[in-house]
């Protein structure tokens, strides 16, 4: 079976490790970026899922969700919108689901198993 | 015949003399030199009350207030000496023992040979004048003390009066202001203005708070606000215009400054959310961090290691930080009024039951459930498990020798439901139950070393005020505590539903 891929979207080094760590026992290929520039360069690589945090240096994840979502290429694409702010989560932006910053580690896993 | 006719044309005068005198509007008395009354018209009977069988043959003391009773001494004393007394003008005594002001005319009686005999009194009641005078000068004394200038104009702008504060506001004395035409004080771009209120005045129409600039004496522009009412005469015809003018420069100073502090208060509110956003992120991203590693950390040890105690104490920590700074920004928002409910449908049996399996790994305390199987309300989810949560903390935290926490869905028959939170520990002291809903309010007992900053309770009662609920609580010191949330199921802008 093919290895499904999942493109995280996190400027944060550490957290990017973290989940890379999360996931890396689930056989998925992940791909890593730090930027919203990053995010757009490897759209087009049609991901299995997008792991999106709200702060990027140069963009913001609330508004990157809604064009993945407004774009008929990859609106099919589920997004897990990621943020410490818990008010901004409950925001319209079409994102499949939230994780609220620090996360649980099992729930983390559950919840990106649930759109694989 | 010539003598009969005289005879007759004096009786006829006397006649008419009588007729007049009778039906004088005015009271007309006479009296001898000795004051006594020897006639007294209809009038007088009206004005005195006295009738005139009554009065004829009295004193004139009769109608002479105490106070007053020299002056008949004076009158006596002119008309003997064959002089007039012309509108003299005094007090006099109603039957009733109402005083009336009344004007006097006074002549000598004379006889034949000229010698004084008595003296008649025409007494005219002159209340309306003197109301209408007094009234005149009681409005003469608000014009002239009024803050507000006051000017009178004809409709063809001619000033006709000038108040004192007109004098102050544009620094032209009355004198030189009446006579000239109210352009004096109006700038030259502005003139059409009073083309434009002339025409409202000569419509009989006001012209209220118009807001315009005016100019004094010295050249400075002041902003005014006028009122301009016509002025009408006794006939209902509108002669000129009455101005009000008030300086509001001071309080277009206050209201420019009232915009500067609004910006002011704006841009630091601005920076403020900015600031939490910011400080959000900052201190969130390392607990983040802390608590990824610690859990990969926790996965990788045996549960038999030495270490993993610690690695879970580290972690509890973290939480709890977590949750601190959580409660802080909470705070924040609370006080600035942007914490935001996100209403929708909820069961909340189900989140209670959500929020209580987060308590499993408790062992210390039985957590105990008893709900209806489910119960729809209208509320926001995420802040609701908050309140639950904060409540069984505080139910666990103020009950450090352990025991049952009961918690309790009862659905009412009205269209609310209620949820209770009962321990069985400290308790609270009754003094203390009014401030407990307090920011930064900590119960203090000596006998335990309760940690936490004193927030819960108040972001708790602020969510349960936001869902339109009521948050109260039952406690008895040594035998625990009751918390009871009241929540409406269903709330909308019309009320509960």
């Amino acid at each position: 079976m093919e290895r499904k891929t999942i493109l995280i979207v996190e400027d944060n080094e550490d957290i990017r490790e973290i989940i890379g760590i999360i996931l890396e026992d689930q056989r998925y290929e992940l791909i890593m970026c730090g930027t919203a520039r990053c995010l757009h360069n490897e759209l087009g690589r049609m991901p299995d899922a997008i792991i999106l945090d709200i702060m990027l240096p140069d963009g913001n994840g609330l508004d990157l969700c809604k064009q993945i979502k407004d774009d008929p290429m990859t609106q099919k694409i589920p997004v897990l919108l990621m943020s410490a702010h818990e008010d901004m989560l409950g925001k319209q932006s079409k994102a499949d689901t939230f994780i609220s910053k620090p996360f649980d580690i099992e729930k983390f896993k559950f919840a990106v198993d649930s759109y694989l | 015949m010539n003598e009969q006719t005289t005879l007759s044309s004096a009786e006829e005068k006397q006649a008419l003399l009588a007729a007049i005198v009778s039906s004088s509007r005015d009271a007309i008395i006479s009296k001898t030199l000795k004051g006594i009354i020897t006639s007294w018209n209809p009038s007088a009977e009206r004005l005195f009350g006295y009738g005139e069988e009554y009065a004829v043959g009295q004193h004139i003391s009769l109608i002479i207030p105490p106070e007053r009773i020299h002056e008949e001494a004076y009158i006596i004393n002119e008309i003997t000496h064959g002089n007039r007394i012309e509108h003299f003008e005094t007090i006099r005594k109603r039957k009733d023992g109402g005083r009336i002001p009344i004007s006097l005319s006074i002549s000598p009686i004379f006889d034949k040979s000229g010698t004084v005999i008595g003296a008649s009194k025409i007494a005219r009641d002159i209340s309306h004048q003197k109301e209408a005078s007094e009234k005149k000068s009681v409005l003469a004394a608000i014009v002239g003390s009024s803050d507000d200038a006051i000017i009178s104009k004809t409709l063809a702008g001619i000033i006709t009066s000038w108040n004192a504060a007109a004098e102050k506001l544009f620094g032209y004395t009355e004198a030189e202001a009446i006579g000239q035409h109210i352009s004096l004080i109006i700038p030259e771009e502005r003139l059409e203005e009073e083309t434009y209120i002339i025409g409202e005045i000569s419509k009989g129409n006001k012209v209220a708070h118009f807001e315009t600039i005016r100019r004094a004496k010295d050249g400075t522009y002041i902003p005014l606000s006028i009122t301009v009412s016509p002025v009408i005469n006794d006939q209902g015809i509108i002669i000129g215009a009455s101005k009000i003018a008030r300086d509001i420069s001071e309080s277009i100073a206050v209201q420019k400054e009232r915009e500067q502090l609004y910006n002011q208060i704006e841009e630091l509110s601005k920076r403020k959310d900015e600031f939490i956003a910011m400080a959000t992120h900052e201190l969130k991203t390392p607990i983040t961090t802390l608590s990824g590693f610690l859990q990969i950390l926790k996965m990788r040890l045996q549960p038999n290691d030495e270490s993993f105690p610690f690695i879970e104490k580290s972690l509890k920590q973290v939480d709890k930080l977590g949750a601190l700074i959580n409660d802080l920004l909470d705070i924040s928002k609370i006080q600035s009024g942007k914490l935001k409910l996100n209403y929708k449908e909820i069961e909340i049996v189900s989140v209670v039951r959500d929020v209580l399996e987060s308590f499993e790994h408790v062992n210390t305390h039985s957590l105990i459930l008893e709900a209806p199987h489910e119960v729809k309300i209208s509320g926001d989810k995420i802040r609701l498990e908050q309140v639950i949560t904060n409540l069984i903390t505080n139910a666990i935290k103020y009950s450090p020798e352990g025991g049952n926490i009961l918690i309790k869905i009862i659905e009412q028959d009205g269209p609310s439901i209620c949820i209770t939170i009962q321990d069985e520990g400290i308790g609270i002291n009754p003094n203390h139950l009014n401030q407990l809903f307090e920011p930064f309010y900590r119960v203090a007992d000596e006998r335990f070393n309760i940690s936490g900053l004193g927030l819960g309770l108040y972001i708790t009662k602020d969510i349960i005020d936001r869902h339109h609920g009521i948050i109260s609580v039952e406690s008895e010191l040594g035998k625990g505590s009751t918390f009871k949330i009241i929540l409406p199921k269903h709330y909308d802008n019309q009320g509960v539903r």
